[in-house]
């Protein structure tokens, strides 16, 4: 398993293996993650109707997919497994304060932590595997064992797997990798995963 | 490393009562378990039916030997008993258990004592109900009273939750990782789902028809449903109740909630199962259809079985006519019902299908019958376009 | 009926998260969804929600919806038509 992208978002900073991509003063996630979409000209409307954590994820994996070569691969080939702590608490009150006068269903929706992926499976017409799992923090054991796990099963090539977790506009993190199961480049393994983190 | 995965215990919750025989004895005999409201502390109260559980909170510790005193979520008592129950069939013993994985789908964690919360400033307990209220907890809480303690996780991918933590658990045992898995799902009902499905327009304020031309969106309901997968090479002389042979999961990549028309996500992960379990879609006795009852599910669900099956569609229902959507814990649920057809050798009819809609080709049985059970496939759709299928087949 | 139909295209753009588009873009007469402004039937579950909350019009049936948001000239003239909101 290797690496051929890596992407976090934290503290204002977008970065992937090798550089700070995009940094700001302004550590609102919404606003950062705005002039981010914004200066890189991204056009997709519905990134304004996602919660802020769908957000997160979102232009995560616009850093991940730059320069990769999309059309290589099938639509099912391309597999994704996220995690995170908070499940979807932040839009979960937001919604629960809709409910107290008229439920809003556009908050509603993004009460599921899986949501971020169907987002980024209709973005980019990704039909392989996608799950996700609730753990009390980052782990790489885990990532790489359900890693493993995808790609024993066919026709899974690509995983887009990491961890999105937002807990307020100032608290949020998202670390994406995407992994070939065959190829070259950066071994996916815990000494990797690890060094990526520290950043 | 290929090992067949077998199934040695299961356990059900849901609104047809406590355990398999009740569950069994009301699809056998057509009682439905949705009603009018009675225990949801909800303003929705006089607008809905829904599928509970019939027991309030206090009935169900009690059952359980647990003090009344203790704040514990519902979710987490539903997959107590249900978890127990297949842990006691397959006969699990502490030692056993030690090194046994636990693996839980959830939607909804510990929201049914959150959201009763009446006042954040004054609420005496709240630290405590807040570390019921992530959806971990119901895992860690069943984990620790069954004794379980391998590897442990949560996953939560909407109304396939189940379904994922079942086929997490075959791949772990057919590759070698482990020897036991626990796994299935739990979820209880929740003003907070409730007011979503409703500000979502597909909850039936009548009883739900999935399949049928009239039908107008589903009811929810509750529950709980856990399997133990068992290494064939590990069970020795233990009855296997069925195995687990196929599993997969596919992405719509359509919409955030609606299926899409050409049925492709599901159309895929009924492929991709059949492949896994390396058999053809005629040998599919009874499929247990995800069927919600929704205009929008049903009809993208029955163009995926086209698809798939071509003119020649297995016999199918959908049990959530009797139970209710059970939202996270579906899959868990309904592989119980899928498996205890092919111990049974029956299939289950559901309810309140009277008339075709044109636009479907096929149609669902409406009886139930005895009848040669080899293998059964078992859908469930999530929203973020989901889609998981489960086959079972028989030993 | 001016003012209604500049108060709707306002509450629209905040209400469904069009950031990207001012008020005087919008044609009151162009569709609302499919080709015009591209909402989605999540655009349209919330619409409802703006119908109940600032015309305190109840939609129950979704179907219904489909024809009043078809523009939004035809949802200015059904608020006229069924609002027991003064405007």
């Amino acid at each position: 398993m290797h690496i051929i992208n890596y992407c976090s978002i934290r503290k204002g900073k977008i970065a992937n293996a090798e550089r700070v991509l995009f940094s700001s003063d302004e550590y609102q996630l919404s606003s950062f993650l705005k002039s981010y979409y914004k200066i890189n000209k991204i056009s997709y409307p519905k990134f304004y109707k996602m919660d802020a954590q769908c957000k997160l994820a979102f232009i995560a994996s616009e850093v991940l997919f730059t320069d990769f070569d999309r059309e290589k691969y099938k639509d099912e080939e391309i597999a994704m497994v996220f995690a995170n702590s908070e499940s979807t608490l932040s839009t979960d009150m937001d919604y629960w304060e809709s409910a107290q006068t008229i439920a809003s269903p556009a908050l509603f929706v993004y009460t599921l932590p899986n949501i971020m992926m169907g987002e980024i499976a209709i973005r980019n017409k990704i039909k392989g595997e996608n799950l996700f799992f609730i753990a009390e923090d980052f782990d790489s054991n885990l990532l790489l064992q359900q890693t493993e796990l995808l790609f024993q099963n066919n026709p899974t090539k690509i995983v887009i797997v990491g961890w999105v977790n937002y807990e307020s506009e100032e608290r949020y993190l998202a670390r994406l990798f995407l992994i070939t199961k065959t190829g070259d480049g950066m071994l996916f393994n815990k000494e990797n995963i690890e060094k990526l983190n520290k950043d | 490393m290929s090992r067949r995965v077998a199934i040695t215990g299961i356990g059900v919750v849901s609104a047809l009562g406590l355990g398999v025989d009740e569950n069994i004895a009301a699809l056998q005999n057509g009682w439905t378990g949705i009603s009018s409201i009675q225990f949801l502390n909800t303003r929705l109260r006089d607008e809905f039916v829904l599928g509970e559980v019939k027991y309030s909170n206090d009935k169900l510790k009690e059952i359980l030997n647990i003090s009344t005193g203790k704040l514990i979520s519902r979710t987490s008592l539903m997959a107590f008993l249900a978890s127990r129950e297949a842990v006691d069939m397959a006969g699990l013993n502490t030692d056993k258990l030690k090194s046994c994985a636990f693996i839980s789908g959830t939607t909804v964690g510990g929201m049914d004592l959150t959201e009763q919360i009446k006042d954040f400033y004054s609420e005496k307990d709240l630290a405590e109900i807040i570390s019921l209220h992530s959806s971990g907890d119901s895992t860690e809480k069943t984990a620790d009273f069954l004794g379980a303690g391998g590897f442990s996780t949560t996953y939560s991918t909407a109304c396939s939750s189940a379904a994922n933590a079942i086929m997490l658990g075959g791949r772990l045992i057919k590759s070698g990782k482990v020897d036991r898995v626990i796994a299935g799902g739990t979820d209880a009902l929740s003003c907070f789902t409730l007011n979503g499905f409703n500000s979502l327009m597909i909850l039936d304020r009548n009883h739900c028809r999935p399949f049928d031309i009239s039908r107008s969106g589903l009811n929810l309901g509750e529950g709980a449903g856990y399997i133990v997968l068992e290494a064939e090479d590990v069970v020795k002389s233990k009855k296997i109740l069925a195995y687990l042979s196929g599993w997969a999961n596919s992405n719509d990549a359509h919409h955030q909630t609606a299926s899409s028309s050409e049925g492709i996500g599901a159309t895929l992960s009924m492929q991709k199962a059949l492949g896994v379990a390396g058999i053809n879609p005629g040998e599919i006795t009874y499929i247990n259809a995800h069927g919600t009852g929704t205009p929008n599910n049903d009809s993208s669900e029955a163009k995926a079985l086209a698809n798939v099956f071509g003119k020649n569609v297995p016999a199918y229902s959908s049990t959530k006519s009797f139970t209710g959507h059970t939202l996270g814990a579906c899959g868990g649920v309904e592989g119980v019902f899928s498996i205890m057809s092919i111990v049974n050798q029956e299939i289950y009819a559901g309810l309140n299908f009277t008339q075709a809609d044109e636009d479907i080709e096929s149609k669902p049985i409406v009886a139930y019958k005895k009848t040669g059970v080899k293998h059964v496939l078992s859908n469930s759709f999530g929203f973020g376009g989901n889609n998981s299928t489960l086959i079972f087949s028989k030993i | 009926m001016d003012e209604l139909i500049q108060e709707l295209k306002e509450k629209i753009i905040a209400q469904l998260n069009l950031e990207d588009i001012e008020p005087d873009e919008i044609d009151a007469s162009q569709p609302l969804f499919g080709d015009g402004l591209g909402l989605d039937s999540i655009d349209a579950l919330e619409l409802i929600v703006l119908m109940e909350r600032d015309y305190n019009i109840k939609i129950t049936d979704t179907s219904e919806g489909r024809n009043i948001f078809s523009t939004i000239t035809t949802m200015a003239e059904y608020i006229t038509a069924n609002s027991n909101r003064n405007i």
